[in-house]
């Protein structure tokens, strides 16, 4: 008896914790399908008259564009540094992979708002404000420790000896590195460079203060929210939470399959 | 590619203060069998390390046949190796993992095809080129691992612990095969393990090492019967050790056995201890031959093992001994507590160094 009860305390618990998590979506969705001028919910009739309007409408179009600009940039450098990062900490000494690891992805526990201010600092003294390849390098620090920890965890995965077997059998260091390491890394490092993408294209803070003139997706939808309050930002969000789900489930449906082939 | 000695002359390496071969000397002759044996951080896999090129040494030189290798990165010795964790490539088919090898040394077309199916037909996995590593056994993949290495034909094969993954029975089995393996191809194999039984099965010769040093480098038989130190004894089977003393005149004396020896050797008693393996030692009664030495002792515990019988005793001089029966002719299962009448011959009673 006591059993049961606690088991459907249970179930109960972790419905009002879903619910919670998905709460803005529940609200979002259908707002972005309605028909009313202004948000409002609920949504009184329906049409897709909002997604219409984004994609109609230059400055949605454009803002995606820059975002999509920066966020690519971004995840090559943070994707590229974050996996060399992740190499050499694993091929360091073991009493310095602790404070390496630390070091990398400091990133993650540092608030975005002082990055952007120290970013914001830097930028307006070397008169590179408002300037996209700005954005990227500071959104890829922000990303690099993701990828570091992801590709990380893959790297652990590997049997240390695969490399030394590629060079005893004929490969020099570069080439054990290409046809031995790398491989069975790749499907890793897509994830973490799908999630490293997404981190830069979702940010709003450091992009706030980095630009001006030209806006990101994130910027455009917060000007929107203040000025405009249409049911566009409805459609713009309900777009984003389903192409980063579909992105994001593509990641780690491939960490996972990495993550099988790669057991021992 | 023709079959290589092995020379470590005087090879030493130290990390920091800790020196894990120290003063190495070992000749290998071209085709042989060696098996390094001994404990964890005996030496043995930084002896087989500085070989594959993994490790640098400190002094010394190591040759392949007549060439030094000490300058050598590993992709310039040419020669095999199979790891203890497999480490097939994993994003690899059974096939391209075998003609990895191949591959980076310019091999193509039919001949690389006919190279990689003959390797796998050697290890008996023939069908299995087109399979991944992670949808074979462990059995298979160290197959896989064994023809990858040898696909190129290298003079010298490097071992280490490639079985110590394996289950017991699965071990016993890949042991044979090895040995037909080692048969078929020729090559001079070094073989790293822990594992004495697997040491005595495969090797033609075995140095049994100990703090980076070698103990006692000998074949598998006489390792065993004549071991030069208490050391090797003990780490090799089972043994007996008896104290011995100088006695009257020139003659030895065994306290623990209260009988006197003729020394069995120009050497005196100093330093040494007298072993006697368990199977040597036999029960003295009627009709039974007599023994050279001989001695009473009681059973003190009886360990039955199906073909064999252990038994624990202590000699009338309090001194614990194992000796072993075999069953084969309806012998008499003695019990706890019986008094025996112990022998065994001085031919089998080898006196070691106390190291």
């Amino acid at each position: 008896m006591r059993v049961m009860q606690t088991s459907r305390m249970l179930a109960v618990y972790f419905w009002a914790m879903v619910v919670y998590l998905i709460f803005p979506i529940l609200i979002v969705l259908p707002v972005s399908f309605s028909d009313n001028e202004l948000l409002r919910f609920p949504p009184t009739a329906f049409s897709l008259r909002w997604y219409q309007s984004y994609f109609n409408d230059p400055v949605w179009v454009d803002a995606t564009l820059i975002s999509f600009r920066v966020a690519v940039v971004s995840m090559v450098i943070s994707t590229t540094a974050g996996t060399l990062a992740a190499l050499a900490i694993n091929a360091a000494p073991k009493r310095l992979a602790g404070p390496l690891t630390y070091g990398a992805t400091l990133p993650i526990v540092i608030p975005h708002i002082f990055i952007a201010l120290g970013v914001f600092i830097l930028a307006i003294r070397s008169g590179l404000t408002d300037n996209e390849m700005m954005l990227a390098l500071a959104h890829a620090a922000v990303a690099m420790p993701f990828v570091v920890l992801i590709t990380s965890a893959a790297i652990r995965q590997i049997d240390p000896t695969i490399a030394r077997a590629a060079r005893v059998l004929g490969a020099g260091p570069l080439r054990a590195f290409r046809v031995a390491t790398l491989p069975p890394l790749i499907p890793a490092i897509v994830a973490a460079a799908i999630f490293a993408f997404f981190v830069s294209f979702d940010e709003l803070i450091i992009a706030q203060f980095l630009m001006k003139g030209s806006e990101t997706l994130p910027m455009r939808i917060w000007a929107d929210l203040r000025l405009d309050f249409n049911p566009t930002v409805a459609a713009v969000s309900t777009l984003l939470i389903v192409v980063t789900s579909l992105a994001m489930g593509v990641a780690e449906t491939l960490r996972r399959r990495a993550a099988r082939t790669l057991a021992p | 590619m023709a079959v290589a000695g092995i020379t470590f002359e005087n090879v030493t390496k130290r990390y920091g203060a800790v020196v894990a071969l120290d003063q190495f000397n070992l000749t290998v002759a071209p085709g042989e069998f060696m098996t390094f044996l001994g404990p964890s951080g005996s030496g043995k896999t930084t002896a087989l390390n500085i070989l594959a090129g993994f490790t640098g040494i400190t002094e010394g030189d190591v040759r392949i046949g007549e060439k030094s290798v000490v300058q050598l990165p590993p992709e310039q010795r040419n020669v095999g190796m199979v790891f203890q964790s497999y480490s097939l490539f994993p994003h690899l088919t059974v096939f391209e993992n075998v003609a990895f090898p191949l591959r980076l040394r310019g091999e193509r077309g039919a001949s690389l095809e006919t190279k990689v199916r003959g390797a796998l037909a050697m290890v008996h996995l023939e069908d299995f080129g087109k399979r991944m590593p992670n949808e074979l056994s462990g059995g298979q993949r160290q197959r896989v691992a064994f023809a990858r290495a040898v696909v190129f034909e290298p003079p010298v094969l490097l071992m280490d612990e490639p079985l110590g993954a394996l289950d017991l029975k699965l071990r016993e089995q890949m042991q044979l095969e090895i040995k037909r393996y080692h048969q078929q191809l020729g090559c001079t194999i070094i073989f790293v393990t822990h594992d004495q039984g697997e040491a005595l099965t495969l090797s033609d010769r075995v140095a049994v090492m100990r703090d980076g040093k070698i103990a006692q480098v000998d074949t598998a038989q006489d390792i065993y019967d004549r071991p030069s130190t208490r050391y090797v004894a003990e780490f090799i089977g089972r043994t007996n050790l008896f104290e011995i003393e100088q006695g009257q005149g020139n003659g030895w004396s065994i306290a623990a056995l209260g009988t006197q020896m003729a020394p069995l050797d120009g050497h005196g008693a100093a330093g040494r201890t007298l072993s006697v393996r368990p199977e040597k030692i036999r029960q003295i009664g009627q009709g039974d031959p007599d023994a050279s030495i001989v001695f009473d002792a009681r059973v003190t515990d009886v360990v039955f093992q199906g073909d064999h019988v252990q038994y624990q005793a202590v000699t009338s001089g309090g001194a614990p001994l194992t000796f072993q029966e075999h069953r084969g002719h309806g012998a008499r299962l003695q019990q706890a507590g019986d008094a025996l009448r112990l022998g065994f011959d001085v031919a089998d009673a080898v006196p070691v160094q106390n190291q």
